[in-house]
């Protein structure tokens, strides 16, 4: 019996009054895990990434007991919008602010356990199901139709004070009614010096005509494994754009899936990597494009310096008989260390003709020319490199709204670059 | 006691091997071996073209490796399962039945022949008609011959160099496809028919281009061909395979391996056009394409260039790959993959920088028509002592019709900061303004598709020997045809 068998075991026993829906989901799922298992070098999607980490280290399920003294000053906290704070799993509604049109459901109260969001639907994702099986924190945030939000909203999980090695398997579910706008920032903080594991999953949906700025910031401690999977749901006319800032995490994993359920969708990702020392970051993204009139643009960025390593894998799918999909997708890689590494595997799968599709992929160091010009100028060759590497960031920071996240992850891309 | 006991061995092992050779005696009469696949059929093949020990003995270990090997299934294609043992792997080169006339050739293929403008001479050669005196290709590839012996180049069938050559075989064969490379390259090593063999001495630049067409014994060398070309230092050869003429074969499985090995300064340029029967309209029949193609630049300076033009076969599955293992080696890459009816192509290129300053270029076309498959499937890697590699690649993907896919499937792999890696994809339609100009200057929307998939490829035809480019367009549009409207 591994140590996740004993933890699933374990919660099984501890949430004795749980409905017989979500047992038999757990169970399920479970199973589905099992029979998965981690993935491997031979598997296609997850060749590049070593999770022998994961499956090594014995974590336990975080319980009530591991909350610590709550932290006077919440990291991470960007002034100017609604929070929610998770801590070491555990939603603290005392400190939620949150606007009107916003509720926020959480724990044991898995209302829509049979809706979408929470079903395998022959998903082989292992990570997707162990944290069906598994998942001990849960936040349903539902943006009312026709209401905007003007401030965004910041989703804090910080991992702080362990006592031993723990894991998370956070569940978060966002619905965007009909013609609302909202911001939201998914945050993830980590500070200790113990291991320990995250496995989130996020589905998002907007609804009709709603449109979500969506912000991910991974800050977790080097010492923390993260894997995630993130699923969009966008209907007719639903606008998306999504930024991700990763910088935490020792090892890093990503799977995004965006479904184009409406005609008329917009969808933009930036993404923006920053790797050193040995860390390892994977993002795979799938957009599907299922109806017409739909246009996706992504532009992801790594910047990889020291031993660390990065990968990126993007497919666009235009399916059969769809009319003026208009799809781009972009993906630039700097390396800063003869030692760094560098996987990229940007696909098309187009299976109509009525398409415009195309996609970009660039590895390099910085461009002697470029420092030398800078260096004729008088500024020295650190400064000038340093110059080089903020213009490359830069392209994906400034694209950030509202201003004051814009100004916080600026600040933490130039504590990392210096 | 020691060598007594050698000795018996010896003996014993002598015995053994007799044995099978008189058991398979009578076997060795007939034209053709039953089907299957085994060890024995090996020995069969293998003493048929009365090879020597030590290539026996490799296609038999092969022939244990494939064994192990399963067939690959990441590939964007799908067809039934191939049955091995209903196969027979041998049969001897057959007299061609002869035709007296061309009024005796089926008229489609005839049409065909005019569509692509070959010479009336060619088609009768071509279509298995006794040529006269007037276009003797017997004496046209003798005088050929002799002109390539004075420079000392070898141009031979795979046997014939097997039997003359064995050094220079034993040498590099399976040194850039090992045997254990994959399923099909196994399949290959193990039960190989024929194919040709090139050897360019050193400093010596081939006066013309080789091509398969004018070797005599070119006919029949069957659904597992083996290449083997050689350039030595500071030489240079152009290689034609293939032929615009389509061709009609009644092995549906065909699995070749071709090794291209260049030396110090040396430059290979090997073009390809492949035009093997894609089936009918609705997907029936046709030959199944499993190609291992792969050159190393062995040597400081040396090139490889490959371009292909790809419009025939159910499933082509081919993926001509450059080992740039010289400093400064230059890798190349040139395709034109269309598609049409239920065609599925899998195709690309592997570029593997070793070496210091390496360089490759990739230029890949896809038009997929009808309600074919086009994938480009493509392979960068950049290792940690390549300093200053520099890679450029560009797929571009043309569909017409909305039933048709087309994939694109790049692997990027960079191990070293000074690399400059850069790729570029696209697909589209053909616009609707572009056709509407075209038809508005009197072209019927069929000559305006051919002319602008002709322009869409025209940066992969330029790279083609110039009697192959002409028919190359050609090609394209008697492939194309009732793909529009």
């Amino acid at each position: 019996m591994n140590y996740l068998q004993r933890q699933f075991h374990a919660l099984l026993d501890h949430c004795l009054d749980e409905r017989k829906e979500i047992r038999s989901l757990r169970k399920t799922a479970f199973d589905r895990f099992n029979q998965l298992g981690f993935p491997t070098k031979k598997w296609e999607e997850w060749q590049f990434t070593d999770f022998s980490e994961i499956r090594k280290n014995e974590y336990r399920l975080a319980w009530g007991k591991d909350l610590p003294k709550i932290p006077d000053k919440i990291p991470g906290l960007i002034p100017d919008t609604y929070s929610i704070i998770i801590i070491n799993g555990h939603y603290q509604p005392q400190l939620t602010k949150l606007p009107t049109g916003v509720s926020v459901k959480s724990h044991e109260d898995f209302s829509q356990i049979d809706g979408d969001e929470y079903s395998l639907n022959g998903n082989q994702n292992p990570f997707l199901a162990l944290n069906t099986a598994l998942m001990n924190s849960e936040i349903s945030l539902i943006v009312e139709p026709d209401s905007i939000i003007e401030k965004p909203i910041q989703i804090i999980h910080l991992t702080t004070a362990l006592s031993d090695q723990f894991m998370n398997h956070p569940r978060l579910v966002f619905q965007i009614g009909r013609n609302s706008q909202a911001t939201l920032v998914e945050h993830y903080i980590g500070e200790t010096k113990i291991p320990y594991f995250v496995n989130p999953v996020t589905q998002v949906s907007i609804d009709e005509n709603a449109s979500l700025n969506y912000i991910r910031i991974l800050e977790e401690d080097i010492f923390g494994c993260h894997t995630a999977t993130t699923n969009y749901i966008l209907k007719n006319d639903a606008r998306l754009n999504t930024t991700s800032f990763s910088s935490g995490a020792k090892l890093f994993r990503h799977d995004i899936k965006l479904d184009f359920a409406g005609d008329g969708g917009e969808a933009v990702f930036n993404g923006l990597c920053l790797t050193e020392d040995q860390q390892h970051h994977d993002q795979h993204v799938i957009v599907d494009h299922q109806q017409n009139f739909c246009q996706s643009r992504q532009l992801f960025k790594y910047i990889l310096a020291e031993k660390s390593s990065g990968v990126f894998n993007g497919k666009v799918v235009v399916r059969k008989n769809t009319k003026q999909t208009d799809a781009d997708q972009s993906n630039r890689n700097l390396l800063l260390s003869p030692s760094a590494l560098m996987n990229a595997n940007p696909q098309l799968e187009i299976l109509s003709d009525d398409v415009k599709c195309s996609h970009g992929s660039s590895t390099g160091e910085l461009d002697d020319d470029a420092i030398f010009y800078l260096q004729t100028r008088g500024i020295d060759s650190e400064t000038a490199k340093s110059l080089l590497i903020h213009g490359f960031a830069n392209e994906i920071i400034e694209k950030v709204k509202p201003i004051s996240i814009q100004d916080y992850i600026h600040n933490q891309f130039t504590d990392w670059l210096s | 006691m020691k060598n007594t006991l050698k000795k018996e061995n010896s003996i014993i092992d002598e015995a053994i091997s007799q044995d099978y050779k008189y058991g398979f005696v009578t076997d060795i009469e007939q034209e053709t071996i039953p089907p299957g696949l085994s060890e024995d059929v090996i020995r069969v093949i293998s003493a048929k073209k009365g090879e020597p020990d030590w290539l026996r003995d490799w296609r038999l270990k092969s022939y244990k490796n494939w064994g192990k090997m399963k067939n690959p299934s990441w590939a964007h294609i799908t067809y039934p399962s191939i049955d091995y043992q209903s196969i027979s792997y041998y049969s001897a080169p057959k007299e061609k039945k002869e035709l007296k006339s061309l009024d005796e050739v089926d008229p489609e293929l005839l049409e065909t022949y005019n569509k692509l403008g070959i010479p009336l001479q060619e088609q009768k050669m071509l279509a298995g008609v006794a040529v006269d005196a007037v276009f003797d290709s017997v004496s046209v590839a003798t005088t050929f011959k002799e002109d390539l012996k004075k420079h000392g180049i070898i141009f031979c069938s795979f046997s014939e160099a097997v039997h003359n050559h064995p050094n220079l075989v034993k040498k590099y064969l399976g040194s850039v496809v090992p045997m254990t490379d994959n399923f099909f390259a196994a399949l290959n090593s193990a039960v190989f028919s024929d194919g040709s063999f090139v050897y360019i001495p050193k400093g010596v630049r081939c006066p013309m281009e080789l091509s398969t067409y004018f070797r005599i014994n070119a006919a029949n060398t069957g659904q597992f061909e083996r290449t083997l070309i050689v350039a030595d230092e500071g030489s240079y050869v152009s290689y034609l395979e293939g032929c615009t003429a389509p061709m009609r074969d009644e092995n549906q499985l065909h699995a070749a391996v071709v090794e291209l090995i260049a030396h110090k300064d040396a430059e290979i340029k090997y073009s390809t056009v492949q035009n093997w029967y894609p089936g009918d309209k609705d997907g029936k029949g046709g030959i199944y394409n499993f190609v291992t193609k792969r050159g190393t630049c062995l040597e400081d300076n040396s090139k490889i260039s490959w371009t292909q033009v790809e419009t025939g076969s159910a499933i082509t599955w081919k993926y001509p790959s450059v080992i740039l293992k010289g400093d400064n080696s230059k890798g190349e890459f040139y395709s034109v993959a269309l598609t049409n009816n239920h065609q599925q192509a899998d195709t690309g290129t592997k570029m593997i920088h070793l070496g210091s300053n390496t360089s490759s270029t990739i230029i890949s076309k896809g038009i997929s028509a009808g309600k074919s498959q086009n994938t480009y499937r493509g392979q960068v890697k950049i290792m940690k002592n390549a300093e200053n590699a520099r890679n450029y690649s560009q797929c571009d993907s043309i569909l017409i019709g909305s039933e048709c896919g087309a994939h694109t499937f790049p692997y990027i792999d960079v191990r070293n900061p000074t690399a400059k890696m850069e790729h570029e994809a696209s697909t589209s339609n053909i616009g609707e303004e572009q056709l509407f100009y075209c038809n508005q200057r009197g072209l019927s929307t069929e000559n305006a598709v051919s002319l602008i998939v002709n322009g869409f490829c025209k940066e992969v035809f330029k790279e083609l020997p110039m009697e192959f480019a002409v028919e190359a367009q050609k090609l394209m549009e008697v492939s194309l045809e009732g793909s529009v409207g």
